[in-house]
Protein backbone atom coordinates (compact mmCIF):
# COMPACT_ATOMS: atom_id res chain seq x y z
CA UNK A 1 0.00 0.00 0.00
CA UNK A 2 3.11 2.38 0.93
CA UNK A 3 4.54 1.30 -2.00
CA UNK A 4 1.30 2.14 -4.16
CA UNK A 5 1.12 5.62 -2.34
CA UNK A 6 4.67 6.74 -3.12
CA UNK A 7 4.19 5.11 -7.22
CA UNK A 8 1.31 7.75 -7.22
CA UNK A 9 3.49 10.63 -5.87
CA UNK A 10 6.28 10.46 -7.96
CA UNK A 11 4.08 9.74 -11.12
CA UNK A 12 2.18 12.72 -10.52
CA UNK A 13 5.57 14.75 -10.07
CA UNK A 14 6.36 13.43 -13.14
CA UNK A 15 3.18 14.39 -14.86
CA UNK A 16 3.44 17.91 -13.89
CA UNK A 17 6.70 17.93 -15.06
CA UNK A 18 6.12 16.85 -18.67
CA UNK A 19 2.72 19.48 -18.24
CA UNK A 20 0.14 17.21 -17.82
CA UNK A 21 -1.14 19.92 -15.25
CA UNK A 22 -4.75 18.19 -14.44
CA UNK A 23 -3.98 14.89 -14.48
CA UNK A 24 -1.07 15.11 -11.90
CA UNK A 25 -3.57 17.09 -10.15
CA UNK A 26 -6.36 14.43 -9.99
CA UNK A 27 -3.88 11.74 -9.38
CA UNK A 28 -2.00 13.86 -6.50
CA UNK A 29 -5.45 14.31 -4.95
CA UNK A 30 -6.32 10.56 -5.18
CA UNK A 31 -2.97 9.75 -3.61
CA UNK A 32 -4.22 12.02 -1.08
CA UNK A 33 -7.38 10.64 -0.49
CA UNK A 34 -5.79 7.03 -0.37
CA UNK A 35 -3.05 8.25 2.46
CA UNK A 36 -5.86 9.64 4.17
CA UNK A 37 -7.90 5.74 4.22
CA UNK A 38 -4.51 4.40 4.97
CA UNK A 39 -4.31 6.75 7.70
CA UNK A 40 -7.32 6.14 9.38
CA UNK A 41 -7.31 2.13 9.06
CA UNK A 42 -4.41 2.29 11.07
CA UNK A 43 -5.20 4.59 13.52
CA UNK A 44 -8.78 3.17 14.20
CA UNK A 45 -8.25 -0.97 13.77
CA UNK A 46 -6.40 -1.45 16.86
CA UNK A 47 -8.71 0.35 18.55
CA UNK A 48 -12.53 -1.23 20.19
CA UNK A 49 -13.96 2.55 18.21
CA UNK A 50 -17.72 1.61 17.24
CA UNK A 51 -19.08 4.00 14.94
CA UNK B 1 4.88 28.90 -16.44
CA UNK B 2 6.80 30.95 -14.40
CA UNK B 3 7.54 33.67 -16.91
CA UNK B 4 3.57 34.12 -17.00
CA UNK B 5 3.12 34.71 -13.59
CA UNK B 6 2.14 37.99 -12.14
CA UNK B 7 3.06 37.27 -8.38
CA UNK B 8 6.77 37.13 -8.82
CA UNK B 9 7.86 37.23 -5.14
CA UNK B 10 5.31 34.62 -3.78
CA UNK B 11 6.81 32.40 -6.65
CA UNK B 12 10.51 33.01 -5.26
CA UNK B 13 8.94 32.04 -2.11
CA UNK B 14 7.77 29.26 -3.29
CA UNK B 15 11.31 28.42 -4.11
CA UNK B 16 12.22 28.84 -1.08
CA UNK B 17 10.00 26.86 0.55
CA UNK B 18 10.48 24.15 -1.77
CA UNK B 19 14.31 24.37 -1.07
CA UNK B 20 13.60 23.61 2.87
CA UNK B 21 11.51 20.65 2.54
CA UNK B 22 14.20 18.76 -0.08
CA UNK B 23 16.71 20.02 3.07
CA UNK B 24 14.00 18.43 5.00
CA UNK B 25 13.81 14.99 3.18
CA UNK B 26 17.08 14.40 2.81
CA UNK B 27 17.55 14.92 6.36
CA UNK B 28 15.48 12.32 6.41
CA UNK B 29 17.43 9.78 4.31
CA UNK B 30 20.46 10.50 6.13
CA UNK B 31 18.49 9.47 9.53
CA UNK B 32 17.61 6.16 7.58
CA UNK B 33 21.14 5.41 6.09
CA UNK B 34 23.78 6.82 8.13
CA UNK B 35 21.87 6.34 11.88
CA UNK B 36 20.00 2.91 10.42
CA UNK B 37 16.59 4.02 11.40
CA UNK B 38 14.01 2.17 9.19
CA UNK B 39 11.09 4.77 8.71
CA UNK B 40 7.78 3.23 10.33
CA UNK B 41 4.48 3.44 8.20
CA UNK B 42 3.50 6.91 10.41
CA UNK B 43 7.27 8.63 9.33
CA UNK B 44 6.68 7.34 5.69
CA UNK B 45 3.26 8.49 5.51
CA UNK B 46 4.80 12.19 6.76
CA UNK B 47 6.96 11.74 4.08
CA UNK B 48 4.57 11.82 1.91
CA UNK B 49 2.62 14.74 3.27
CA UNK B 50 6.01 16.69 2.96
CA UNK B 51 6.03 15.61 -0.76
CA UNK B 52 2.97 16.78 -1.33
CA UNK B 53 3.35 19.84 0.22
CA UNK B 54 6.56 20.27 -2.13
CA UNK B 55 4.22 19.59 -5.02
CA UNK B 56 1.78 22.52 -4.37
CA UNK B 57 5.32 24.55 -4.36
CA UNK B 58 6.33 22.93 -7.28
CA UNK B 59 2.98 23.73 -9.48
CA UNK B 60 2.99 27.33 -8.63
CA UNK B 61 6.87 27.76 -9.59
CA UNK B 62 5.91 25.94 -12.79
CA UNK B 63 2.55 27.41 -13.57
CA UNK B 64 1.82 30.47 -12.12
CA UNK B 65 1.09 31.25 -8.18
CA UNK B 66 -2.95 29.69 -8.18
CA UNK B 67 -5.19 29.23 -4.91
CA UNK B 68 -5.30 25.56 -5.95
CA UNK B 69 -1.85 25.48 -5.46
CA UNK B 70 -1.57 26.66 -2.29
CA UNK B 71 -4.35 24.70 -1.46
CA UNK B 72 -2.54 21.27 -2.27
CA UNK B 73 0.18 22.59 -0.24
CA UNK B 74 -1.70 23.72 2.89
CA UNK B 75 -4.02 20.00 2.37
CA UNK B 76 -0.86 18.26 2.72
CA UNK B 77 0.73 20.27 5.79
CA UNK B 78 -2.73 19.42 7.11
CA UNK B 79 -2.84 15.73 6.38
CA UNK B 80 1.09 15.92 7.67
CA UNK B 81 0.33 17.65 10.88
CA UNK B 82 -1.94 15.42 11.86
CA UNK B 83 -0.06 11.96 11.18
CA UNK B 84 3.08 13.35 13.41
CA UNK B 85 0.76 14.80 15.88
CA UNK B 86 -0.89 10.97 16.10
CA UNK B 87 2.99 9.83 16.29
CA UNK B 88 3.20 12.04 19.20
CA UNK B 89 0.37 11.34 20.95
CA UNK B 90 1.23 7.39 20.58
CA UNK B 91 4.97 7.90 22.54
CA UNK B 92 3.41 11.06 24.82
CA UNK B 93 2.67 9.03 27.87
CA UNK B 94 5.70 7.76 30.42
CA UNK B 95 6.63 4.67 29.71
CA UNK B 96 5.39 4.45 26.12
CA UNK B 97 8.75 4.92 24.55
CA UNK B 98 9.78 6.55 21.56
CA UNK B 99 10.47 5.49 18.09
CA UNK B 100 14.08 6.75 16.93
CA UNK B 101 16.48 9.08 18.51
CA UNK B 102 16.04 12.57 19.25
CA UNK B 103 17.13 15.52 17.71
CA UNK B 104 17.88 18.47 19.68
CA UNK B 105 15.71 17.29 22.13
CA UNK B 106 13.01 16.14 19.99
CA UNK B 107 11.96 13.78 18.08
CA UNK B 108 11.87 13.22 13.85
CA UNK B 109 7.92 13.05 14.81
CA UNK B 110 7.78 16.37 16.85
CA UNK B 111 10.22 18.06 14.40
CA UNK B 112 8.08 16.93 11.49
CA UNK B 113 4.62 18.51 13.52
CA UNK B 114 6.59 21.90 13.83
CA UNK B 115 7.76 21.82 10.63
CA UNK B 116 4.28 20.99 8.94
CA UNK B 117 2.75 23.57 11.30
CA UNK B 118 5.31 26.41 10.07
CA UNK B 119 4.50 25.27 6.34
CA UNK B 120 1.31 25.79 7.20
CA UNK B 121 1.52 29.46 8.33
CA UNK B 122 3.85 30.13 5.82
CA UNK B 123 1.21 29.10 3.02
CA UNK B 124 -1.39 31.04 4.66
CA UNK B 125 0.63 34.38 5.28
CA UNK B 126 2.00 33.98 1.36
CA UNK B 127 -2.53 33.84 -0.03
CA UNK B 128 -3.19 36.57 2.59
CA UNK B 129 -0.28 38.70 1.57
CA UNK B 130 -1.24 37.79 -2.28
CA UNK B 131 -2.45 41.14 -3.44
CA UNK B 132 0.59 43.32 -1.79
CA UNK B 133 3.20 41.24 -2.71
CA UNK B 134 2.51 41.21 -6.48
CA UNK B 135 4.13 45.00 -6.19
CA UNK B 136 7.77 43.26 -6.02
CA UNK B 137 10.08 42.35 -8.83
CA UNK B 138 12.56 40.04 -7.43
CA UNK B 139 14.18 37.12 -10.17
CA UNK B 140 15.42 36.91 -13.57
CA UNK B 141 12.88 34.66 -15.91
CA UNK B 142 15.99 33.25 -17.27
CA UNK B 143 17.43 32.07 -14.11
CA UNK B 144 14.07 31.00 -12.68
CA UNK B 145 13.41 28.63 -15.74
CA UNK B 146 16.16 26.99 -14.86
CA UNK B 147 15.49 26.55 -10.88
CA UNK B 148 12.33 25.27 -11.93
CA UNK B 149 13.46 22.19 -14.29
CA UNK B 150 16.11 22.05 -11.36
CA UNK B 151 13.55 21.78 -8.88
CA UNK B 152 11.27 19.23 -10.41
CA UNK B 153 14.63 17.40 -11.21
CA UNK B 154 15.52 17.48 -7.54
CA UNK B 155 11.99 16.38 -6.03
CA UNK B 156 11.61 13.96 -8.89
CA UNK B 157 15.08 12.41 -7.54
CA UNK B 158 14.27 12.38 -3.51
CA UNK B 159 10.16 11.00 -4.86
CA UNK B 160 11.71 8.30 -6.75
CA UNK B 161 14.14 7.33 -4.17
CA UNK B 162 11.32 7.34 -1.14
CA UNK B 163 9.73 4.96 -3.76
CA UNK B 164 13.06 2.63 -3.82
CA UNK B 165 13.70 2.58 -0.38
CA UNK B 166 9.99 1.91 0.78
CA UNK B 167 10.08 -0.97 -1.67
CA UNK B 168 13.28 -2.12 0.00
CA UNK B 169 11.68 -1.51 3.11
CA UNK B 170 8.41 -2.82 2.70
CA UNK B 171 7.88 -4.89 -0.70
CA UNK B 172 4.34 -5.13 -2.13
CA UNK B 173 3.01 -5.75 1.17
CA UNK B 174 2.13 -4.11 4.43
CA UNK B 175 5.26 -2.33 6.20
CA UNK B 176 6.13 -3.38 9.76
CA UNK B 177 4.84 -1.51 12.36
CA UNK B 178 8.91 -1.36 14.18
CA UNK B 179 10.98 -2.25 10.83
CA UNK B 180 14.32 -3.69 11.97
CA UNK B 181 15.46 -4.32 8.57
CA UNK B 182 14.82 -4.23 4.96
CA UNK B 183 13.29 -6.92 2.97
CA UNK B 184 15.04 -6.85 -0.15
CA UNK B 185 18.84 -6.55 1.12
CA UNK B 186 21.49 -8.65 1.77
CA UNK B 187 22.21 -7.36 4.95
CA UNK B 188 20.55 -8.89 7.97
CA UNK B 189 19.23 -6.44 11.12
CA UNK B 190 20.22 -2.80 10.28
CA UNK B 191 19.63 -1.87 13.65
CA UNK B 192 21.35 -3.44 16.44
CA UNK B 193 19.20 -4.22 19.44
CA UNK B 194 16.08 -2.77 17.42
CA UNK B 195 12.74 -3.33 18.54
CA UNK B 196 13.84 -2.99 22.76
CA UNK B 197 13.29 0.67 23.01
CA UNK B 198 10.89 1.20 20.20
CA UNK B 199 7.37 1.13 20.03
CA UNK B 200 4.32 0.61 17.75
CA UNK B 201 4.71 3.58 15.36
Amino acid sequence: MMLLLFLLLTLSIGLAWFQYYRFSIVLFLLNLGLSCMWFLHHATSKLPLHF
Amino acid sequence: MLDRTDNELSASASVIELGMILVLLCAAFFMQFFYNELPCPLCLLQRIGFLGIAFGLLLNISYGVKPLHYGISMLSALFTMVVSVRQVFLHIAPGSGSYGPPVFGLHLYTWSFIAAAFFMFLNIALVVLAEPLKRFHVYHEKAVAILKHLAFLLLFIVAVANTVTTFMECGFGQCPDNPVKYQYTAGSDVRPGGGSEFQQA
